[in-house]
């Protein structure tokens, strides 16, 4: 059956929302499985092996102190003698190092205190992973789960949700992104993806249906999601329920539905 | 699950040629680290001094259950959807499923003369091997010798041929192309058809050519039947063409053997082995004639399908009258550089 | 270590020494710190040069082939297979979702159109000169001291000018 185009166009509509997925990119990388862990440790230690032998005669002048320094602290290598049986196989030593494994270099240098902060070659310390919004699991803290993307949802008429905001005579972008200062404070920096909708999700008389519903009638209420990534600053509205979540928390959060709706537009991680 | 558990170590449903009898082999390929050492070393000096790489055996265990895991999905889809599967469809997941097995590996890699090949992935590797070398070099051979388009027009080859002769007890397998003295050839030779795809047992029909034969009259050369077989039954299991074989069952010779004994002076003879599939069709044929022979049309009267060849060169060698001898042959020409 | 001088007095001194009657100077060792003790015929460049070009050069530095055993080769390749399985299935994961996401976003964008023309062209306007945002940071293996950044004021239309 051929719709006419014009017939298409001026069809009669509902309400027009713009829903904002607001997300948090990952400040860490994701975690690796053990596998993958292992793998790693794996392809380094063959490239160690399978790596040239140090120069050290081109960082360290010979006869220098800093040559002395660096050659004591060195693991030094069997090296080959005439008429002498070694079971693990003859040495190959050049450049003194054992071509058959591989080397180990120790960079000379005294215990630097950590706590001193002017000095460079202090060890380095790393920060954790796991946050104190991880700890005390306070979902409305953006410092929470690092390695995953967050996203936030609001909690409308007992629903959680993308927050959806009403047009004025905007674009679906610009209603998103004024809707959210509104409801949230002009204390947060969002950037916009892309001004084109990723999805549509559509209600009729207030039930979900499916995006490729369609009916003649005005009962259809259309909210159309905008992606965009909170770039720094807060979400702080001033009546309402928020939380920031993953895509598995948002799985138990959202409804069903709602969730097979939105669920291919979420992160893996 | 760990080594053991899984699978591959369940040999309820699947064959134990799966598996590597070697008990130290095995437990090494089972374990994260060596535990017998390499025990494939021959030298017991190697095998002191071998130190594995680091971080292998940590990763190994993790890397078979991850494989091992994907293969008992692939069983369950299998022993699932048993009726729905085509026959290619249920060979290629049988392959898959075992194609990474440790102990499937090793064998194909390092025991390639006791493979099983009823086993699907065993013919997978075996096939693998094959193109890679040994049927690039016939396609080879038999192009650059002309014996494509002189016999037949071309070849898909879909079987490896591999050619022995039985001469001084020394069994060795002939490269195609290969040329070889009157010595080695005056006694049939015996052969092995590998197939590689998934075929019902068949019927096979094998021809040896010789398309330089002199034809003096009309200033050309003619084609020789030196061997023809019919309705030899072979299967993934027996593969084999040999003088007991044939024995057994006489009529199955159409053709006798006949030595090539080229004249003196002539050039090299080609003979050229083909192998035809019968698609499970009788050849009834009683009466081939062996001089002047029409490959061509032969295949096309029994619409026989092309699957495999081999080829090999004969000259004249001071061994030639005595092989004429064994088989009551006239004595040989002798050409000489102006037609007398 | 130790660089023997046939004169006491400078060469030039010497040389203009020549005309006259002159005694056989008694040499005296002096004692050079860090000074090689092997004639050398390079200059202190070319011997630079020889030294920098055998760091780039493989000679000796190579490491001996790695040589498995044949356990160790199939152990070596079902760990690169199992590593190649896991890659393979996470791509293809991604490819899917891609696809997902690129059909809700031209059903959405359809529906639009159908629904609004005015906001299906302005949801739909090209971009020009539309760049990442300078604030968003590549993930790292270890969160920075402070993970987020809180104290976000906008800034007013005054500071601009």
């Amino acid at each position: 059956m051929i719709v006419p185009r014009l017939s298409a166009r001026y069809m009669s509509s509902g309400p027009i929302k713009s829903s904002l997925m607001l997300s948090r990119i990952p400040i860490v990388t994701r975690a690796l499985n053990p596998f993958e862990k292992e793998y790693f440790n794996y392809q380094a230690e063959l490239e160690r092996r399978l790596m040239r032998t140090f120069p050290q005669y081109y960082y360290f002048k010979k006869g220098t102190l800093a040559e002395r320094k660096f050659l004591d602290i060195q693991n030094g290598v069997i090296s080959k003698q005439p008429n002498v049986w070694y079971p693990k196989g003859i040495p190959d030593v050049k450049h003194g190092r054992d071509r058959r494994f591989k080397q180990n270099i120790l960079i000379p240098g005294e215990e630097a205190n950590k706590n001193d902060e002017k000095n460079l070659s202090r060890p380095i310390e790393v920060n954790a992973r796991v946050t104190e919004a991880d700890k005390t699991n306070n979902m409305s803290s953006l410092n929470r789960k690092l390695s995953h993307t967050l996203y936030l949802i609001v909690k409308e008429k007992d629903q959680w949700k993308f927050p959806s905001f009403n047009l004025e005579s905007q674009s679906l972008h610009t209603a998103a992104e004024k809707g959210l200062v509104d409801l949230g404070g002009n204390q947060i920096k969002i950037w916009t993806v892309s001004n084109t909708p990723a999805a549509v999700i559509k209600y009729c008389e207030g039930e979900l249906v499916a995006p490729t519903y369609e009916s003649p009638d005005e009962r259809i209420e259309r909210h159309y999601i905008i992606k965009s990534h909170i770039v720094a600053g807060s979400f702080q509205p001033m009546n309402i329920e928020y939380k920031w979540v993953t895509n598995d928390e948002a799985a138990s959060f959202f409804d069903n539905s709602y969730f097979q709706q939105v669920r291919h537009l979420l992160a893996n991680f | 699950m760990s080594f053991g558990t899984g699978i591959w170590s369940n040999f309820s449903k699947r064959s134990t040629s799966l598996t590597v009898s070697s008990n130290k082999i095995k437990q090494g390929l089972l374990n994260a680290g060596l535990p017998f050492g390499p025990a494939t070393l021959r030298k017991r000096s190697s095998r002191i001094k071998y130190s594995p790489p680091i971080g292998l055996s940590t990763v190994y265990p993790l890397a078979y259950e991850i494989l091992e895991l994907e293969s008992t999905q692939i069983y369950k889809i299998l022993s699932r959807q048993a009726n729905e599967l085509s026959m290619e469809q249920k060979e290629e997941l049988l392959v898959r499923a075992e194609y990474h097995n440790p102990e499937v590996v090793f064998k194909s890699h390092f025991q390639t003369n006791s493979l099983d090949r009823t086993q699907p992935v065993y013919r997978r590797y075996l096939r693998e091997k094959w193109e890679n070398h040994d049927k690039m070099l016939l396609m080879q051979r038999l192009e650059s010798l002309h014996a494509i388009p002189d016999t037949l027009s071309t070849l898909d080859p879909r079987c490896d041929v591999v050619l022995r002769f039985p001469h001084n007890n020394v069994h060795t397998t002939v490269e195609p192309g290969q040329l070889l003295s009157s010595n080695v050839t005056k006694k049939p030779p015996s052969l092995e058809v590998v197939e590689f795809d998934p075929i019902p047992d068949d019927l096979y029909t094998v021809l040896i050519v010789n398309p330089d034969t002199p034809d003096l009259e009309n200033d050309t050369f003619s084609t020789t039947l030196h061997w023809a077989l019919r309705n030899v039954p072979l299967s993934s299991s027996d593969i084999s063409i040999d003088a007991l074989k044939l024995q057994e069952c006489p009529e199955r010779e159409l053709v006798s053997y006949l030595p090539p004994v080229p004249d003196k002076n002539a050039p090299v003879n080609r003979l050229v082995v083909w192998v035809f599939r019968q698609n499970q069709k009788e050849l009834t044929d009683s009466e081939v004639a062996r001089e002047f022979f029409d490959i061509r049309g032969f295949v096309a009267q029994h619409s026989l399908t092309a699957v495999g060849a081999h080829i090999w060169r004969s000259g004249w060698d001071r061994n030639v009258p005595n092989v004429r001898d064994m088989y009551g042959l006239p004595k040989g020409r002798v050409f000489h550089r102006v037609r007398r | 270590m130790f660089k023997t001088y046939s004169s006491a007095l400078p060469q030039s001194l010497s040389r203009g020494l020549v005309g006259a009657t002159r005694q056989t100077p008694t040499p005296f060792i002096q004692f050079v710190r860090g000074k090689r003790t092997k004639k050398y015929d390079l200059s202190p460049a070319a011997q630079k040069l020889i030294t920098q070009l055998s760091v780039l050069s493989a000679s000796r530095k190579q490491p001996k082939m790695l040589k498995l055993c044949p356990e160790d080769f199939v152990k070596h390749n079902t760990v690169q297979e199992a590593y190649k399985l896991i890659t393979r299935k996470r791509k293809k994961a991604e490819n899917e979702k891609l696809k997902q996401q690129y059909e809700s976003m031209k059903l959405a964008c359809e529906d639009l159109s159908k629904v609004s023309p005015e906001l299906f062209e302005a949801a739909n306007k090209r971009e020009v000169s539309k760049r990442f945002s300078l604030e968003l940071r590549v993930p790292t293996n270890y969160p920075p001291n402070v993970p987020w950044y809180y104290d976000y004021t906008p800034e007013s239309p005054e500071d601009k000018k």
